[in-house]
C-alpha cells in the first residue's frame, strides 16, 4: 500500500509537537506508513509546499485559530485531506489562548502594543496592510475571536489534552494504523473517556462537604489523599472527561479541565458554579446569612478565568458575547 | 431604544413560595406585565446555572429567580441559600464578561406575597427596558 501523506500545521506553543515526538519508537514504526510532507516544527516547509500537493490523507491541526493565516491553513487542510485531526486542547476547545475572548480585539491589541510599560510612545498597533510608496506589506490579521478548529472546518478526530498524554497518543497511533488499513474516516470522534475524571480518581469525596472559602492553589498546603474539592480548591474533575491517566491529580494538583467537558454537560463552568454553590460554607449558611455569604463569594478572584481555563468558546457566556458584538 | 421594545423575561419560581405567590397574584387579579414567563421548579436550588445561561443564550433579556425567604422559609431547609450563592457567582461571571449583572435578579417571595411578585415583575421589566435587549 502507498504511504499516507500527512501534514501537520500548528499555531500553538509546540507542546503538541513534543507529544508527537515523544512517541519515540512508535513514531519510527508509524513513519513506515506515514510520510510527513508538511511539518514546520520538524523541517523547513513553506505554505507553497502545502499548496503544491493536490491531495493529502491525514492533516493534523494543533493550536487554536487566532490569526487569519491560521484559518486559511485549517481550511486548506480540510480541503486537501480526508482525515482532519484536532490535536491538543487548543485545537479541540480553544484552550488557554481563547481566554483572551473575555476582552475585545482592540482592547487586547492596545494593551500589548500601546499601553504596556515596555512599548514606546510612538509605537502603534500593527496593521494588516501597510503601504510604503508603491509597495504593499501585509501581515496576517488578528481576528476578533480565538476559535477552536471545528469553528472553521469539520473535524474527524479530536485528540484532547494539554499536551495529549501518552495513553491518548497511543490511541492516536492505533487510529492512524486502522485508517491505513481500512481507509474509512470516523466523524467527530473524541479520544477520551465518556465518564468524568472523578469516576477513576483515587481520592474519594465524603458524603457531606463544607468549605470556608475557595482557595487558589498557592494559598493552601494540599493534602496528598483528600479530594481537592473537600479542601476548598476548585478541581474540574466532576465536569471533565477522564482518560488522561490523572497525571495532575497524582502530582497533587487539581484538574484544570484540559480533556474537555463530559458529553452530558452543556457548559462546564456553569455546572461548576452549581458545585461551588452547594458546598461553600454549607454548614454555616444560616449563621452567616446573606451578607456573610456575599462576602465569601466576593473574595473569589478571577471566577470566569478559573471556570474555563481550556474551554472558553464552549461557554454560554461567550456565545452571548459573540451575539452581542454582531 | 424605541418605545416598542418588549423584553423577554424568564422567571424561575419555586413551587412552595414564589410560584404559590404567583398563583395568589392571579387569584387576586393583580396585573403585571406579560413579558415575564413563569416556570415552576421544585426548589430555587433546583435551578441549574446552566438553565439560566441557556435562557440568556436562547433570547431572554432578563432572568428572575423567585425563592422562599431566608433563613427559615425553605421547604428543603437550605435550598434558598444554595440558589443565593449560585446567583451571586453567576452575576460575578456576567460582570467579568462585560454583561450587565442586573439582568439576573433574585427575589424572596412568600406564598402570601402576591402583591410583591407583581411589583417585582413590573419593576424588573422597566429596568430591563432601560438596559435594552441583551443581543444588539
Amino acid at each position: 500500500m502507498n504511504k499516507l501523506k500527512a501534514a501537520y500545521a500548528f499555531s500553538s506553543c509546540a507542546g503538541c509537537d513534543v507529544a508527537l515526538v515523544n512517541l519515540g519508537e512508535k513514531l519510527l514504526t508509524l513513519s513506515e506508513k506515514v510520510e510527513f510532507v508538511y511539518w514546520t516544527t520538524a523541517t523547513d516547509f513553506k505554505m507553497e509546499d502545502l499548496k503544491s500537493h493536490r491531495e493529502l490523507d491525514i492533516a493534523i491541526a494543533a493550536g487554536a485559530i487566532r490569526m487569519s493565516e491560521h484559518e486559511e491553513l485549517v481550511k486548506l487542510l480540510r480541503q486537501k485531506s480526508k482525515l482532519l485531526i484536532a490535536l491538543g486542547s487548543c485545537a479541540c476547545f480553544g484552550g488557554i489562548p481563547s481566554l483572551a475572548n473575555l476582552y475585545d480585539k482592540n482592547e487586547l491589541l492596545n494593551a500589548i502594543y500601546a499601553e504596556s510599560p515596555s512599548s514606546s510612545k510612538k509605537s502603534d498597533v500593527p496593521r494588516p496592510l501597510t503601504k510604503l510608496g508603491k509597495m504593499e506589506l501585509s501581515i496576517p490579521e488578528f481576528q476578533e475571536w480565538c476559535n477552536p478548529v471545528d469553528f472553521a472546518a469539520d473535524v474527524n478526530i479530536y485528540v484532547p489534552g494539554c499536551p495529549p498524554q501518552e495513553g491518548t497518543m497511543d490511541w492516536f497511533v492505533n487510529i492512524i494504523n486502522e485508517y491505513y488499513q481500512t481507509r474509512s474516516a470516523p466523524k467527530g470522534m473524541i479520544l477520551a473517556s465518556e465518564k468524568s475524571l472523578c469516576d477513576t480518581c483515587q481520592r474519594k469525596l465524603p458524603q457531606k462537604v463544607s468549605i470556608d472559602k475557595l482557595y487558589r492553589v498557592h494559598e493552601i498546603r494540599l493534602d496528598q489523599t483528600k479530594c481537592f474539592i473537600q479542601q476548598g480548591v476548585l478541581c474540574h474533575g466532576p465536569v471533565t472527561r477522564g482518560g488522561c491517566n490523572e497525571r495532575c491529580v497524582k502530582a497533587n494538583m487539581p484538574c484544570k479541565g484540559c480533556m474537555g467537558p463530559i458529553p452530558t454537560i452543556r457548559d462546564p463552568g456553569a455546572k461548576l458554579i452549581s458545585v461551588i454553590g452547594t458546598i461553600l460554607q454549607s454548614d454555616d449558611e444560616k449563621q452567616l446569612g446573606e451578607e456573610g455569604l456575599k462576602k465569601v463569594v466576593d473574595e473569589i478572584r478571577d471566577l470566569t478565568g478559573s471556570l474555563y481555563p481550556y474551554s472558553m468558546p464552549l461557554s454560554y457566556v461567550e456565545k452571548i458575547r459573540r451575539k452581542r458584538s454582531i | 431604544m424605541n418605545e416598542q421594545y418588549e423584553p423577554k423575561i424568564v422567571a424561575f419560581l419555586c413551587k412552595w413560595c414564589a410560584s404559590a405567590g404567583a398563583d395568589l397574584a392571579g387569584v387576586s387579579r393583580l396585573k403585571y406585565p406579560p413579558n415575564v414567563v413563569p416556570m415552576r421548579v421544585l426548589c430555587s436550588s433546583r435551578i441549574d446555572p446552566q438553565f439560566i445561561m441557556d435562557a440568556f443564550e436562547k433570547g431572554a433579556d432578563g432572568v428572575l429567580i423567585g425563592g422562599c425567604h431566608t433563613p427559615n422559609d425553605c421547604h428543603y431547609i437550605t435550598g434558598n441559600f444554595k440558589a443565593y450563592k449560585r446567583h451571586l457567582m453567576l452575576q460575578k461571571m456576567l460582570e467579568e464578561a462585560g454583561i450587565e449583572s442586573e439582568r439576573l435578579r433574585l427575589e424572596w417571595i412568600s406564598a402570601t406575597e402576591g402583591r410583591k411578585l407583581a411589583q417585582v415583575a413590573t419593576e424588573f421589566v422597566e429596568e430591563i427596558q432601560k438596559l435594552g435587549p441583551l443581543k444588539r
